[in-house]
Protein backbone atom coordinates (compact mmCIF):
# COMPACT_ATOMS: atom_id res chain seq x y z
CA UNK A 1 0.00 0.00 0.00
CA UNK A 2 2.79 2.22 0.63
CA UNK A 3 4.75 1.46 -2.38
CA UNK A 4 1.87 1.71 -4.15
CA UNK A 5 1.47 5.50 -3.04
CA UNK A 6 4.85 6.43 -3.13
CA UNK A 7 5.09 5.03 -7.01
CA UNK A 8 2.10 7.12 -7.80
CA UNK A 9 3.81 9.83 -5.97
CA UNK A 10 6.60 9.99 -8.19
CA UNK A 11 4.63 9.73 -11.53
CA UNK A 12 2.50 12.34 -10.80
CA UNK A 13 5.68 14.39 -10.04
CA UNK A 14 7.13 13.47 -13.08
CA UNK A 15 4.01 14.52 -15.35
CA UNK A 16 3.58 17.92 -13.22
CA UNK A 17 7.35 18.70 -14.27
CA UNK A 18 7.62 17.49 -17.69
CA UNK A 19 4.27 19.59 -18.22
CA UNK A 20 5.87 22.53 -17.35
CA UNK A 21 9.56 21.76 -18.89
CA UNK A 22 7.53 20.96 -21.99
CA UNK A 23 5.40 24.13 -22.53
CA UNK A 24 8.36 26.13 -21.36
CA UNK A 25 10.71 24.28 -24.27
CA UNK A 26 8.02 24.35 -26.90
CA UNK A 27 6.36 27.62 -26.02
CA UNK A 28 2.93 26.32 -27.27
CA UNK A 29 4.52 26.33 -31.07
CA UNK A 30 4.91 23.46 -32.76
CA UNK A 31 8.37 21.58 -32.88
CA UNK A 32 8.48 19.98 -35.91
CA UNK A 33 9.93 21.99 -38.29
CA UNK A 34 7.98 22.67 -42.24
CA UNK A 35 9.61 20.45 -44.99
CA UNK A 36 10.33 24.06 -46.57
CA UNK A 37 12.75 25.08 -44.16
CA UNK A 38 14.67 21.17 -44.46
CA UNK A 39 14.77 21.96 -48.43
CA UNK A 40 16.32 25.10 -48.14
CA UNK A 41 18.98 24.03 -45.51
CA UNK A 42 19.68 20.63 -47.77
CA UNK A 43 20.12 23.38 -50.65
CA UNK A 44 21.94 25.33 -48.66
CA UNK A 45 24.26 22.65 -47.35
CA UNK A 46 24.44 21.05 -50.48
CA UNK A 47 25.90 23.99 -52.24
CA UNK A 48 27.93 24.75 -49.24
CA UNK A 49 29.56 21.43 -49.56
CA UNK A 50 30.40 22.05 -53.83
CA UNK A 51 31.49 25.38 -52.52
CA UNK A 52 34.26 23.37 -50.22
CA UNK A 53 35.03 21.48 -52.99
CA UNK A 54 35.88 24.08 -55.38
CA UNK A 55 37.55 26.26 -53.18
CA UNK A 56 39.97 23.38 -52.28
CA UNK A 57 40.55 22.76 -56.04
CA UNK A 58 41.67 26.64 -56.20
CA UNK A 59 43.70 26.47 -53.45
CA UNK A 60 45.51 23.27 -55.07
CA UNK A 61 46.18 24.99 -58.66
CA UNK A 62 47.13 28.61 -56.84
CA UNK A 63 49.82 26.47 -55.25
CA UNK A 64 50.79 25.17 -58.61
CA UNK A 65 51.13 28.22 -60.22
CA UNK A 66 52.42 30.16 -57.23
CA UNK A 67 56.01 27.73 -57.21
CA UNK A 68 56.27 28.17 -60.34
CA UNK A 69 56.19 32.36 -60.60
CA UNK A 70 59.08 31.49 -58.05
CA UNK A 71 60.72 29.86 -59.97
CA UNK A 72 60.45 32.42 -62.56
CA UNK A 73 61.22 35.32 -60.53
CA UNK A 74 64.50 33.51 -59.45
CA UNK A 75 65.86 34.09 -62.59
CA UNK A 76 65.12 38.36 -63.04
CA UNK A 77 63.18 41.34 -61.36
CA UNK A 78 62.58 43.88 -63.83
CA UNK A 79 60.31 46.93 -63.70
CA UNK A 80 58.31 45.77 -66.96
CA UNK A 81 57.11 43.02 -65.00
CA UNK A 82 56.21 44.73 -62.05
CA UNK A 83 54.14 46.66 -64.49
CA UNK A 84 52.65 44.30 -66.38
CA UNK A 85 51.72 42.48 -62.30
CA UNK A 86 50.22 45.67 -61.27
CA UNK A 87 48.07 45.83 -64.35
CA UNK A 88 47.17 42.32 -64.03
CA UNK A 89 46.43 43.46 -60.52
CA UNK A 90 44.06 45.82 -62.17
CA UNK A 91 42.02 43.20 -64.34
CA UNK A 92 41.91 40.97 -61.55
CA UNK A 93 39.86 42.88 -59.75
CA UNK A 94 37.38 44.46 -62.81
CA UNK A 95 37.07 40.93 -63.47
CA UNK A 96 36.50 39.28 -60.78
CA UNK A 97 39.31 37.32 -59.77
CA UNK A 98 40.23 38.83 -56.97
CA UNK A 99 38.39 39.08 -53.41
CA UNK A 100 38.09 43.29 -52.36
CA UNK A 101 37.20 45.02 -49.74
CA UNK A 102 35.67 48.29 -49.31
CA UNK A 103 32.81 50.97 -47.82
CA UNK A 104 29.68 49.47 -49.06
CA UNK A 105 26.26 48.07 -47.56
CA UNK A 106 24.99 44.94 -46.51
CA UNK A 107 21.20 43.97 -47.29
CA UNK A 108 19.86 41.12 -45.82
CA UNK A 109 16.62 39.86 -47.41
CA UNK A 110 14.09 37.34 -45.44
CA UNK A 111 10.87 35.97 -46.37
CA UNK A 112 7.96 37.75 -44.21
CA UNK A 113 6.84 36.27 -40.92
CA UNK A 114 3.67 38.00 -40.87
CA UNK A 115 0.03 36.51 -40.82
CA UNK A 116 -1.43 36.09 -43.95
CA UNK A 117 -4.88 38.45 -45.05
CA UNK A 118 -7.87 35.76 -45.55
CA UNK A 119 -7.68 34.63 -49.38
CA UNK A 120 -3.98 36.21 -49.75
CA UNK A 121 -1.19 34.40 -51.67
CA UNK A 122 1.72 32.94 -49.79
CA UNK A 123 4.12 34.14 -52.34
CA UNK A 124 3.53 37.34 -51.17
CA UNK A 125 5.14 37.03 -48.35
CA UNK A 126 7.91 34.77 -49.93
CA UNK A 127 11.00 36.67 -51.72
CA UNK A 128 12.01 36.30 -55.56
CA UNK A 129 14.13 36.18 -57.98
CA UNK A 130 12.76 39.12 -59.11
CA UNK A 131 13.06 40.99 -55.95
CA UNK A 132 16.67 40.16 -55.12
CA UNK A 133 17.08 41.03 -59.31
CA UNK A 134 15.36 44.62 -58.30
CA UNK A 135 17.46 45.38 -55.59
CA UNK A 136 20.79 44.64 -57.39
CA UNK A 137 19.51 46.82 -60.26
CA UNK A 138 18.85 49.90 -57.78
CA UNK A 139 22.18 48.89 -56.27
CA UNK A 140 24.05 49.55 -59.78
CA UNK A 141 22.01 52.47 -60.54
CA UNK A 142 23.46 54.17 -57.78
CA UNK A 143 26.88 53.27 -58.62
CA UNK A 144 27.48 50.03 -56.58
CA UNK A 145 31.07 48.92 -58.24
CA UNK A 146 31.16 45.54 -57.22
CA UNK A 147 27.87 42.96 -55.87
CA UNK A 148 27.59 39.63 -54.29
CA UNK A 149 24.95 37.89 -53.31
CA UNK A 150 25.12 34.89 -50.50
CA UNK A 151 28.98 35.36 -51.24
CA UNK A 152 28.60 34.94 -54.60
CA UNK A 153 30.21 37.08 -57.02
CA UNK A 154 28.24 39.13 -59.47
CA UNK A 155 30.31 39.19 -62.76
CA UNK A 156 29.51 40.21 -66.31
CA UNK A 157 27.80 37.08 -67.15
CA UNK A 158 26.32 36.36 -64.14
CA UNK A 159 22.62 35.24 -63.82
CA UNK A 160 19.77 34.84 -61.21
CA UNK A 161 16.53 32.33 -61.60
CA UNK A 162 14.11 31.16 -59.43
CA UNK A 163 13.87 27.61 -58.91
CA UNK A 164 10.99 26.89 -56.95
CA UNK A 165 11.92 28.21 -52.86
CA UNK A 166 15.54 28.38 -53.76
CA UNK A 167 17.15 31.27 -56.34
CA UNK A 168 20.00 29.83 -58.63
CA UNK A 169 22.63 32.69 -58.88
CA UNK A 170 25.58 31.47 -61.32
CA UNK A 171 24.63 28.35 -61.23
CA UNK A 172 24.82 27.58 -57.36
CA UNK A 173 21.26 27.37 -55.45
CA UNK A 174 20.83 29.50 -52.73
CA UNK A 175 18.01 30.01 -50.46
CA UNK A 176 16.82 32.28 -47.63
CA UNK A 177 18.14 34.20 -46.10
CA UNK A 178 19.47 36.33 -49.18
CA UNK A 179 22.35 38.89 -48.13
CA UNK A 180 23.60 41.38 -50.62
CA UNK A 181 26.72 43.17 -50.06
CA UNK A 182 27.91 46.02 -52.61
CA UNK A 183 30.90 48.30 -52.87
CA UNK A 184 30.37 51.54 -53.67
CA UNK A 185 29.07 54.62 -52.33
CA UNK A 186 27.52 53.46 -49.33
CA UNK A 187 24.96 56.49 -48.67
CA UNK A 188 23.84 56.74 -52.08
CA UNK A 189 23.01 53.27 -52.07
CA UNK A 190 21.09 53.25 -48.79
CA UNK A 191 19.11 56.54 -49.93
CA UNK A 192 18.25 54.83 -53.31
CA UNK A 193 16.92 51.50 -51.68
CA UNK A 194 15.29 53.10 -48.12
CA UNK A 195 13.74 56.49 -49.69
CA UNK A 196 9.97 56.09 -49.47
CA UNK A 197 9.36 55.17 -53.07
CA UNK A 198 12.60 53.07 -52.65
CA UNK A 199 12.32 49.34 -53.41
CA UNK A 200 13.43 48.55 -49.78
CA UNK A 201 10.52 49.89 -48.56
CA UNK A 202 8.26 48.80 -51.10
CA UNK A 203 9.42 45.43 -49.95
CA UNK A 204 9.09 46.14 -46.18
CA UNK A 205 5.47 47.06 -46.59
CA UNK A 206 4.56 44.01 -49.01
CA UNK A 207 5.84 42.12 -45.38
CA UNK A 208 9.54 40.78 -46.42
CA UNK A 209 12.06 41.58 -44.27
CA UNK A 210 14.58 43.67 -45.79
CA UNK A 211 17.47 45.30 -43.33
CA UNK A 212 20.00 47.37 -44.69
CA UNK A 213 23.52 48.06 -42.95
CA UNK A 214 26.05 50.50 -43.57
CA UNK A 215 29.65 49.46 -43.22
CA UNK A 216 33.30 50.84 -43.20
CA UNK A 217 34.88 47.73 -44.65
CA UNK A 218 32.87 44.97 -46.60
CA UNK A 219 34.73 42.10 -47.76
CA UNK A 220 33.64 40.47 -51.15
CA UNK A 221 34.75 37.51 -52.54
CA UNK A 222 36.14 36.51 -55.54
CA UNK A 223 34.07 34.53 -58.48
CA UNK A 224 34.58 31.08 -57.79
CA UNK A 225 32.56 29.23 -60.35
CA UNK A 226 34.18 27.51 -63.51
CA UNK A 227 34.40 30.21 -66.23
CA UNK A 228 35.04 28.98 -69.93
CA UNK A 229 35.37 31.08 -72.77
CA UNK A 230 35.63 29.11 -75.86
CA UNK A 231 33.59 31.22 -78.31
CA UNK A 232 35.04 34.76 -78.26
CA UNK A 233 38.53 35.64 -80.28
CA UNK A 234 40.08 39.10 -79.85
CA UNK A 235 39.60 41.18 -83.32
CA UNK A 236 42.49 42.00 -84.28
CA UNK A 237 43.23 45.57 -86.55
CA UNK A 238 44.25 44.17 -90.04
CA UNK A 239 40.54 42.19 -90.28
CA UNK B 1 -3.77 8.38 -2.76
CA UNK B 2 -5.48 11.24 -4.09
CA UNK B 3 -3.58 12.98 -1.79
CA UNK B 4 -0.32 11.71 -3.22
CA UNK B 5 -1.30 12.53 -6.60
CA UNK B 6 -1.86 16.26 -5.91
CA UNK B 7 0.78 16.78 -3.86
CA UNK B 8 2.84 15.29 -6.52
CA UNK B 9 1.86 17.04 -9.65
CA UNK B 10 1.60 20.62 -7.05
CA UNK B 11 5.25 19.58 -6.46
CA UNK B 12 6.18 18.74 -9.72
CA UNK B 13 4.91 22.05 -11.23
CA UNK B 14 6.35 23.89 -8.86
CA UNK B 15 9.51 22.42 -9.51
CA UNK B 16 9.30 22.48 -12.90
CA UNK B 17 8.76 26.32 -12.75
CA UNK B 18 11.53 27.17 -10.16
CA UNK B 19 14.05 25.04 -12.35
CA UNK B 20 15.02 26.61 -15.72
CA UNK B 21 15.75 23.44 -17.55
CA UNK B 22 15.79 23.25 -21.27
CA UNK B 23 16.12 20.29 -23.49
CA UNK B 24 17.24 20.18 -27.49
CA UNK B 25 13.52 20.19 -29.18
CA UNK B 26 14.86 17.04 -30.93
CA UNK B 27 13.87 15.25 -27.82
CA UNK B 28 10.50 17.41 -26.80
CA UNK B 29 8.75 14.32 -28.95
CA UNK B 30 9.96 11.71 -26.91
CA UNK B 31 9.31 13.64 -23.37
CA UNK B 32 5.70 13.98 -24.66
CA UNK B 33 5.04 10.60 -25.35
CA UNK B 34 6.68 9.40 -21.96
CA UNK B 35 4.34 11.99 -20.60
CA UNK B 36 1.16 10.68 -22.23
CA UNK B 37 2.00 7.04 -20.98
CA UNK B 38 2.88 8.58 -17.85
CA UNK B 39 -0.80 9.91 -17.61
CA UNK B 40 -2.37 6.66 -18.86
CA UNK B 41 -0.57 4.80 -16.07
CA UNK B 42 -1.84 7.29 -13.27
CA UNK B 43 -5.48 6.91 -14.22
CA UNK B 44 -5.20 3.41 -15.38
CA UNK B 45 -3.98 2.79 -11.38
CA UNK B 46 -6.97 4.64 -10.43
CA UNK B 47 -8.86 2.73 -12.11
CA UNK B 48 -7.76 -0.42 -10.54
CA UNK B 49 -7.31 0.85 -7.62
CA UNK B 50 -10.89 1.28 -6.69
CA UNK B 51 -11.75 -1.69 -8.85
CA UNK B 52 -9.26 -3.19 -5.75
CA UNK B 53 -7.08 -5.09 -8.41
CA UNK B 54 -4.23 -2.93 -8.04
CA UNK B 55 -0.61 -4.73 -8.46
CA UNK B 56 2.95 -2.92 -8.01
CA UNK B 57 4.50 -4.85 -10.85
CA UNK B 58 1.87 -4.71 -13.23
CA UNK B 59 1.89 -0.87 -12.64
CA UNK B 60 5.16 -0.48 -12.79
CA UNK B 61 6.00 -2.56 -15.75
CA UNK B 62 2.96 -1.18 -17.68
CA UNK B 63 4.72 1.77 -17.55
CA UNK B 64 8.14 1.40 -18.46
CA UNK B 65 6.86 -1.25 -21.31
CA UNK B 66 4.39 1.77 -22.73
CA UNK B 67 6.60 4.16 -22.58
CA UNK B 68 9.39 2.32 -24.13
CA UNK B 69 7.06 0.97 -26.94
CA UNK B 70 6.00 4.60 -27.45
CA UNK B 71 9.14 6.35 -28.21
CA UNK B 72 10.46 3.49 -30.59
CA UNK B 73 7.29 4.41 -32.46
CA UNK B 74 8.18 7.85 -32.38
CA UNK B 75 11.78 7.09 -33.47
CA UNK B 76 10.83 4.88 -36.10
CA UNK B 77 8.30 6.89 -37.88
CA UNK B 78 10.88 9.97 -37.85
CA UNK B 79 12.91 7.58 -39.21
CA UNK B 80 10.74 6.10 -41.76
CA UNK B 81 8.96 9.34 -42.46
CA UNK B 82 5.64 8.28 -41.38
CA UNK B 83 4.03 9.65 -38.86
CA UNK B 84 3.89 5.87 -36.37
CA UNK B 85 3.67 8.16 -32.95
CA UNK B 86 -0.43 8.52 -34.18
CA UNK B 87 -0.82 4.68 -33.40
CA UNK B 88 0.77 5.59 -29.61
CA UNK B 89 -1.32 8.71 -29.07
CA UNK B 90 -4.68 7.22 -30.22
CA UNK B 91 -4.15 4.39 -27.98
CA UNK B 92 -2.92 6.40 -24.71
CA UNK B 93 -5.74 8.88 -25.87
CA UNK B 94 -8.57 6.49 -26.38
CA UNK B 95 -7.40 4.00 -23.06
CA UNK B 96 -7.61 7.20 -20.84
CA UNK B 97 -11.12 7.81 -22.24
CA UNK B 98 -11.92 4.05 -21.43
CA UNK B 99 -10.37 4.56 -17.93
CA UNK B 100 -12.24 7.39 -17.09
CA UNK B 101 -15.51 6.01 -17.69
CA UNK B 102 -14.69 2.97 -15.99
CA UNK B 103 -13.62 5.42 -12.44
CA UNK B 104 -16.88 6.87 -13.12
CA UNK B 105 -19.18 4.09 -13.35
CA UNK B 106 -17.42 2.55 -10.11
CA UNK B 107 -17.45 6.00 -8.22
CA UNK B 108 -21.20 6.22 -9.35
CA UNK B 109 -22.22 2.12 -8.35
CA UNK B 110 -20.52 3.31 -4.85
CA UNK B 111 -22.07 6.25 -4.21
CA UNK B 112 -25.43 4.34 -5.26
CA UNK B 113 -24.39 1.52 -2.43
CA UNK B 114 -24.02 4.18 -0.24
CA UNK B 115 -27.63 5.64 -0.78
CA UNK B 116 -29.16 2.55 -0.58
CA UNK B 117 -27.68 1.49 2.32
CA UNK B 118 -28.92 5.08 3.91
CA UNK B 119 -32.51 4.23 2.61
CA UNK B 120 -32.66 0.68 3.86
CA UNK B 121 -31.14 1.82 7.17
CA UNK B 122 -34.20 4.55 7.56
Amino acid sequence: MKLRILFIFILCFAVGFSLIVQTRVTNGQQVYVSSKIITDYQTTIKSEIANIKQIEQLIEETEKKLDEYRALSLDEGSDLKDKILAEREQYKILSGNTDVYGEGVIVHIDDGIRELYEGEDPNAVLVHDMDILAVINELNRSGAEVISVNGQRLTNNSSISCSGYTIRINGQFFARPFVIRAIGDSKRMAAALVAPEGYGTLLNDDGIIFKLSIKDNIMINKYTEYQPYEYMTKVTKEE
Amino acid sequence: MLVAMVIGLVGGIALGFSLDISYPTEYSFYITMGLLAAIDSIVGAARSHLEEKYNNLIFITGFVTNALLAGCLAYLGDRLGVPLYYAAILVFGGRLFLNLAVIRRVLIDKFLEKKDKGITKK
